[in-house]
């Protein structure tokens, strides 16, 4: 009986299958893991739009679901704002006074809380989100990021006739100097 | 006109000085800025521009844009620049104003020595400090954050500008008694003080721009006001700072009364 000669293509796909199925058996690569642990992340806020004036305070929460089957690396959380009428410009810091907080290990099927103040300092329309990433440098260049849906936030500008109690003084101490002034240069004509 | 010999001048003086001739003239100058127009008109616009800027500080601390820190020490700041610029202003005028208004030949002819109608023109020409210091209190408490900020900004102004208004004063005084144009000598005046305050809107780093800061007396006492107040050290964590403002205004006063023992109806000094 002849033996059975394989054809080139027949090599070709047989070494595919090889290498198709040593890629399967030896486990993802640290890149798929990390995707998928990105992936179980959900991020979640308690507000979905705010109105607000200019110098109010509001807080909010965001909760993070480790909804995989292993638990997370460390994470940041990161509270980003973003213009939406593109006219008002926003330096975050003036917005929140901590805007990062490091969020321990979620272990799999269960959920972290971070509590977040923001004080809006411009009128207009702008976008609140929470973005979340590994604290690690290599996992966190290594995956997409997940981040919360926008909170919309509607400011309009808030007129204080008397900002931080300054009015008495801003007025007092010029009136207080003009009245005394006047009764100095009076007494000193009489004399 | 000319004055008096200087030996002339010694043996009248000799003679006839009254022990508190400085006091004299300091009162009546005193006298000339407090119940004229020029002391309360400065003091006065000087309230205006705090209230001002505190309002606007005020409105934007509440939006949190400027801290607390940076909104007192800016009054304080201002009131450090104001007040001695005032008091060399006032100092610049003493002697080469007396000589463009004529008067200075009577005052030379009182039997008061020349020092003290030095010490006396000084002592009128740095009075707007305090009333200014003063005047900046119920601004920096109204925007202080706590008792401590309060209490460590009045302190760190008060002495910071005590020296550099002795300073500043001294020389107004100094250019003064040298010039002959009333014009020529605020302007000299103003002149060195403006070169002297520009670095402190410069941001002097590394060690070179570190030691300008240092010699500099205008931004030493700059730094070590805005190192208590907006980097809450204490007073004397920082009290090197305080060396150029010291050696300044010890110079400049034992330099002012020298050039003043020297004074003469024209400008220049009697050699």
């Amino acid at each position: 009986m002849r033996p059975t000669r394989l054809g080139p293509a027949a090599i070709a796909a047989a070494l595919f299958m090889v290498l198709l199925v040593a890629m399967v058996s030896s486990g993802a690569p640290a890149f798929d893991q990390e995707n998928a642990a990105a992936s179980d992340l959900r991020v979640s806020v308690s507000k979905s739009e705010v109105s607000a004036l200019t110098g109010d305070t509001f807080t909010f929460t965001s909760e993070i679901s480790n909804n995989g089957s292993e638990v997370t690396p460390p994470l940041i959380a990161n509270l980003d704002f973003v213009a939406l009428d593109q006219s008002t410009y926003i330096d975050p810091e003036d917005w929140s006074p901590q805007r990062t907080l490091v969020v321990d290990p979620i272990a799999a099927g269960s959920s972290a809380t971070q509590s977040w103040t923001v004080k809006p300092v411009l009128n207009g329309d702008v976008a609140a989100y929470v973005v979340v990433l590994p604290s690690s440098p290599t996992l966190a260049t290594a995956g997409p990021l997940v981040s919360s849906p926008a909170i919309y936030l509607h400011v309009e500008e808030h007129r204080a006739l008397n900002p931080g109690g300054v009015l008495p003084v801003v007025l007092a101490v010029p009136g207080v100097l003009a009245l005394a002034f006047a009764g100095l240069r009076v007494a000193g004509k009489r004399r | 006109m000319t004055s008096l010999a200087r030996s002339d001048y010694r043996l009248r003086s000799a003679a006839k000085a009254p022990a508190y001739g400085w006091l004299v003239v300091a009162v009546q100058e005193l006298r000339d800025i407090w119940l004229s127009w020029r002391g309360p008109i400065i003091v006065f616009a000087f309230s205006l521009l705090l209230s001002l800027l505190t309002y606007l500080a005020a409105t934007n601390k509440e939006l949190n844009i400027i801290d607390q820190r940076d909104t007192v020490n800016m009054v304080v700041q201002i009131t450090l620049g104001i007040g001695v610029a005032v008091s060399l202003l006032f100092g610049a005028d003493t002697v080469s104003g007396e000589r463009e208004r004529e008067t200075l030949e009577s005052l030379l002819l009182t039997p008061v020595p020349r020092r003290q109608i030095g010490l006396g023109k000084l002592l009128a020409a740095v009075s707007v400090w305090p009333v200014l210091m003063l005047v900046a209190v119920p601004y920096v408490w109204t925007l202080k954050a706590g008792p401590g900020l309060f209490a460590n900004a009045v302190v760190a102004g008060f002495v910071v500008g005590s020296l550099l208004t002795a300073a500043f004063a001294s020389l107004g005084v100094i250019v003064s008694i040298l010039s002959n144009s009333n014009r020529l000598s605020l302007a000299a005046s103003f002149f060195v003080f403006v070169v002297l305050l520009a670095p402190t809107r410069i941001p002097l780093t590394g060690w070179f721009g570190d030691h300008i800061a240092r010699i500099n007396p205008v931004t030493a006492g700059s730094r070590f006001v805005d190192r208590v107040i907006v980097t809450n050290h204490s007073l004397g964590q920082e009290w090197t700072l305080l060396i150029a403002p010291v050696v300044a205004a010890v110079i400049a006063l034992a330099v002012a009364f020298v050039v003043a023992d020297r004074l003469r109806l024209q400008g220049g000094i009697d050699r």
